[in-house]
C-alpha cells in the first residue's frame, strides 16, 4: 500500500459519494471553491495521462477534437484535457444548510484531488505503471474524467447562465472521450498497477518496532543503500556488518522449528545462507582499505541500526519457533538477501565513477581511484552470484492485492447512469432514454 | 589520477591490534565462526572510526581464529587505553576493548 493508493481511492469515493447525490452536490453557491475542484481533477487526470502516455498528444490535431477519437482515442482525451475547465458562475444562493454542506464536499473534493496529485507527481517516475500495467491508469483516468462530466452536468442543470453553454460543451466532449477510452481500456484485462514508490530523496529509515515490521525494514534498507547517492567503503564495509547477523539470524529460525518434511532442505539453506555471510564479509575486509572524500548518505546506516536494535532485543528470547515467526523469517529471506545485490551495486557505484580510493603502491597519503582489478570488484561478483543462487532457490512471493479499490470500479458505469441502464429482465420496462 | 588524503600517525598498540583483528577477520579455517568474523570486523571499525584516517593498516598478517588472537588484542588495547592519550581516543579503545570482549560472551 502507498500513499498514493490511499489519496486516490478516498478521491474516487468522494467523487462518487457527490456524483451520487446530486440534488447536494450541485445546490453548492462558492463558485471559487467549485471551480477549483473542478481543475483539480483536471490537473490530476492530465498529469496522469500525460506522464504514462506522453507520445501520445503528439499525434492528435488540436482541432477538430473528438473527430480524431476513434483513431488516437487516449491521444484525443489527451488533448481535450489540456485546457483548464472553463470557470463556472453559480446562480446565487442563499447560503441555506445544503449549500454549505455542498461548499464542504467540493472542499473536500479539491483537496483530495490535490493530495492525489502530488503523491503521483512525488512518486519515483521509475514505479509508473508502464505498457500493460498502464491500462489500469489509463482506465482510472478515463473514469475520473467522465465522473467529472456528470458532476459538470448537474451543476449547469441547477445554474443555468451565460456560459454554461460553452462549459456543457467542453465537458460534454471530455466526457465522451473519457468514456469511449473507459471502454477501450476496460475491454481486457487490468492487472493491478504496482504499487508506486516514493522518489528516492524521499525515502527515509523507517521504525522497525516488531518482527512483523522486519521484511519492510530490509526491503527498505535495499532500497536505501541502492540509491543512495554516496556511500563511502567504510560505511558500506559498518552496514555489512549489521547485516550479516540479521543473516545469522535468519539461518537460525529456519532451523528452529521446520515442518519434518522441509527439516533438511532448511538445514541445507541455511548452511548456504551462513555461507552467504562468510562472502559478505570478504567483501567487508576487501572494502576496508579503501577511501572516498565525498559525503556519506546517513540513512542506510540509520535503517540497519533500527534492524540491528530489533535483532538485539530478540535474540535472548527465541521468538522464531511459533508459526507466526516462522511466516516472517521466510518473508524475509528474499528482501535480506537482496540487500546483498544493494551492497554490490553501491560499492560498483563507488568504483565504477572513481569515487573510492585505494593507496597508491609505496607512497604514503597518495591515494588512487579503485581499479577494476581490485579484489573489491571479485569480491561484490562472488557476493551477487551467492545472493542470486539463494534467491532462485526462493519461491517468488505472490504480490500483496492492494486493499483499496481502483478509481475504475469505484466509479462504475453502473453508479454515473443509474437510469440510463437497461434493466437484464427484458420485461422491467427499461426507463426512458 | 593520485590525490593526496590527509592521515594521523597509528599509535603503535592499535596498529598492533588492528594487525591481530584484520588476522581475525579474514580467517575462514577450521573452527572459524561467522560472528567472530564480524565481531573483529566491528572493532576495527571502531578502532579506525578517526578524522583524519589512520594509514592503512598491516594486513599481511596470516589469518588466525579471533579466540588465538584476542589475547593480543586484548593487551595491546589495554596498553593503549592506560598510555596518557586524549580521554576522546581512550574511550574509544575502551568501547572497542568492550565489543571484543563481549563477542566471548
Amino acid at each position: 500500500m502507498t500513499q498514493y493508493e490511499a489519496d486516490v481511492n478516498r478521491l474516487a469515493t468522494q467523487l462518487a459519494a457527490m456524483v451520487t447525490a446530486p440534488g447536494v452536490a450541485a445546490t453548492a453557491s462558492d463558485a471559487d471553491t467549485v471551480n477549483r475542484a473542478r481543475l483539480g481533477l483536471r490537473q490530476w487526470c492530465r498529469q496522469l495521462l500525460n506522464d504514462i502516455t506522453p507520445a501520445q498528444h503528439t499525434h492528435v490535431a488540436a482541432e477538430p477534437r473528438l473527430a480524431d477519437l476513434a483513431v488516437h482515442p487516449v491521444g484525443t482525451l489527451q488533448n481535450l484535457l489540456v485546457a483548464d475547465p472553463a470557470p463556472l458562475r453559480l446562480r446565487d444562493h442563499k447560503d441555506t444548510a445544503s449549500a454549505e454542506m455542498a461548499n464542504r464536499d467540493w472542499v473536500r473534493l479539491g483537496h483530495e484531488a490535490e493530495l492525489a496529485t502530488h503523491s503521483w507527481a512525488t512518486a519515483d517516475p521509475a514505479s509508473r505503471p508502464k505498457g500493460e500495467r498502464a491500462w489500469s491508469t489509463v482506465a482510472d483516468v478515463a473514469a475520473v474524467a467522465e465522473t467529472t462530466a456528470v458532476l459538470d452536468r448537474q451543476l449547469i442543470d441547477q445554474h443555468p447562465g451565460n456560459d454554461a453553454e460553452r462549459v456543457l460543451r467542453d465537458s460534454a466532449e471530455v466526457g465522451v472521450a473519457a468514456q469511449h477510452v473507459r471502454r477501450i481500456a476496460t475491454s481486457g484485462p487490468l492487472p493491478p498497477p504496482q504499487p508506486l514508490q516514493s522518489a528516492p530523496h524521499r525515502l527515509q529509515p523507517i521504525p522497525v518496532p516488531t518482527l512483523q515490521h522486519l521484511p519492510d525494514a530490509l526491503t527498505n534498507l535495499g532500497r536505501l543503500v541502492t540509491t543512495a547517492p554516496h556511500l563511502r567503503p567504510r560505511a558500506v564495509a559498518s552496514l555489512i556488518g549489521t547485516h550479516i547477523p540479521t543473516l545469522e539470524m535468519l539461518a537460525d529460525a529456519l532451523t528452529a522449528k521446520p515442518p519434518p518434511a522441509q527439516r533438511a532442505g532448511r538445514r541445507r539453506f541455511a548452511a548456504a545462507l551462513r555461507a552467504h555471510g562468510d562472502t559478505l564479509s570478504n567483501l567487508r575486509v576487501a572494502a576496508r582499505p579503501l577511501r572516498s572524500i565525498d559525503m556519506d548518505d546517513r540513512r542506510p546506516t540509520v535503517q540497519a541500526q533500527a534492524i540491528t536494535e530489533l535483532m538485539t532485543r530478540l535474540r535472548d528470547r527465541e521468538p522464531w519457533t511459533d508459526p507466526q515467526s516462522q511466516q516472517i523469517a521466510l518473508a524475509s529471506l528474499l528482501p535480506a538477501l537482496a540487500v546483498t545485490l544493494a551492497f554490490a551495486k553501491a560499492a560498483m557505484a563507488g568504483v565504477r565513477a572513481g569515487r573510492w580510493f585505494e593507496p597508491a603502491d609505496g607512497r604514503l597519503l597518495r591515494w588512487r581511484k579503485v581499479s577494476h582489478e581490485h579484489p573489491v570488484t571479485e569480491a561484490v561478483e562472488l557476493a551477487i552470484a551467492h545472493a542470486r543462487g539463494l534467491m532462485g532457490q526462493l519461491p517468488r512471493p505472490t504480490p500483496a492485492r492492494s486493499p483499496f479499490r481502483s478509481p475504475h470500479e469505484v466509479l462504475a458505469p453502473q453508479l454515473l447512469y443509474t437510469e440510463r441502464i437497461r434493466p437484464p429482465d427484458p420485461t422491467t420496462p427499461a426507463p426512458a432514454l | 589520477m593520485d590525490i593526496e588524503l590527509p592521515t594521523q600517525p597509528i599509535p603503535d598498540d592499535v596498529a598492533e591490534a588492528c594487525a591481530w583483528l584484520s588476522a581475525a577477520e579474514r580467517y575462514v579455517g577450521p573452527g572459524g565462526r561467522l560472528r567472530d568474523r564480524v565481531a573483529a570486523g566491528d572493532v576495527l571499525d571502531m578502532l579506525l572510526d578517526v578524522e583524519p584516517p589512520y594509514p592503512p593498516i598491516d594486513t599481511s598478517r596470516p589469518a588466525e581464529p579471533l579466540v588465538d588472537v584476542a589475547p593480543h588484542v586484548i593487551g595491546a588495547l589495554e596498553r593503549e587505553v592506560a598510555a596518557d592519550r586524549q580521554p576522546a581516543h581512550r574511550l574509544r579503545v575502551a568501547m572497542a576493548l568492550g565489543t571484543l570482549r563481549q563477542a566471548f560472551l
